[in-house]
């Protein structure tokens, strides 16, 4: 067990690791992605309230899922960075962040394409979407404020504690459709309880849920290497893979 | 298949646009997450590559610090290797010191 946590701190091995692990996840979760798109734009009946417009559910709510989860990954490698300095935990908080960004545009943009013809309005001030919208002012809070230091330890702290005062955000954005009145739907899947929402479009939504998942994973071991490879350049084990000509 | 022809997929009864342009966005953004690490680390690798070439050939006009760093380390590793263990032991006698110095 410690010799796991011994090796995760471990740059090279990481980026080994990571290097195979990204061999055969990415053609997965791209894999996935696609039936996952096809089956909901294709091969799903329509809603019958609000007809076809519905389809964008397939990738609203898996980036607004998986952009949720991203904002976990980067908290808690914040407070491993603080607590236990752990070796590449601030490497993996910052290469979560603009993942984390990237799926919360997605799930705001396409939230108010889909918001035009269901509510009549792109945007609304509800709390739903202003809780959103601040999650991505908070990740675009965290790599601004690393950008704007030079002393990138002292960066990383600050930004692992912005990003620890931001998850007091997350439990708003869940329950921001059950404590407010809202434009918003809740929740269909629950895991609790019946879901609202019929398997013919229920497995679609799990399967893209589940690729939006393996490619954030993907995406953060992506942004992970090259910041390893970066912070790492002056080492022996770098050296030693441009000598051996590593896959470029 | 739900739609009966490739017009009905694509117009979705008015809703077309609004659908085809989110799943539009989304695949812009993923691709871009994936390419930007991809290109960041190849331009990185061809950098760091093309530093450890001219740091293998140094030019004899510019006497840089990497290429003195290498050699600096192995002088004084070299030398005191040997002499170290031959001072205590030439004192005892020559046998010990033949001794050290076959192993």
């Amino acid at each position: 067990m410690w010799s796991f946590f011994h090796k995760l701190g471990s740059p090279p091995w990481l980026y080994r690791i990571s290097g195979s692990i990204l061999c055969w996840l990415l053609p997965v979760s791209i894999l996935g992605l696609t039936v996952g798109a096809v089956w909901g734009l294709l091969h799903t009946a329509p809603d019958f309230r609000q007809g076809n417009s519905y389809r964008i559910l397939y990738v609203h709510a898996p980036s607004a899922v998986v952009a949720l989860a991203g904002y976990y990954v980067m908290a808690v490698a914040g407070a491993v960075h603080l607590i236990w300095k752990m070796k590449l935990a601030d490497v993996a908080m910052m290469a979560a962040a603009p993942v984390g960004a990237a799926l919360t545009f997605i799930a705001l943009v396409t939230g108010a394409i889909w918001g035009k013809p269901t509510w009549g309005t792109w945007w609304v001030w509800d709390a739903r979407l202003t809780s959103m919208l601040i999650l991505l002012f908070l990740y675009l809070g965290v790599i601004a404020l690393y950008e704007a230091h030079d002393n990138k330890a002292a960066a990383a702290r600050a930004c692992a504690v912005l990003a620890l005062v931001g998850t007091v955000n997350i439990p708003i954005i869940y329950k921001s459709v059950d404590w407010w009145y809202s434009l918003h739907q809740p929740a269909s899947i629950k895991f609790t309880g019946p879901s609202t929402i019929h398997p013919s479009m229920l497995y679609p939504l799990l399967l893209c849920i589940v690729s939006f998942y393996a490619f954030f994973v993907c995406a953060l071991l992506a942004h992970m290497r090259v910041a390893i490879l970066d912070r790492e350049r002056r080492t022996g084990w770098v050296k030693r893979l441009l000598g051996e000509g590593a896959e470029a | 298949m739900y739609f009966d022809s490739v017009h009905a997929a694509l117009s979705m009864n008015g809703h077309g646009a609004f659908v085809w342009s989110a799943y539009g966005i989304t695949l812009l953004v993923l691709a871009q997450l994936l390419l930007w690490p991809w290109s960041r680390r190849r331009r990185l690798l061809r950098e760091l590559r093309g530093e450890q070439r001219r740091r293998a050939r140094p030019s004899p006009s510019v006497p840089t610090a990497p290429s003195v760093l290498p050699t600096a380390p192995s002088v004084p590793a070299t030398s005191s290797v040997p002499t170290a263990p031959s001072v205590p032991t030439a004192s005892p006698g020559p046998a010990a010191a033949s001794d050290t110095e076959a192993s």
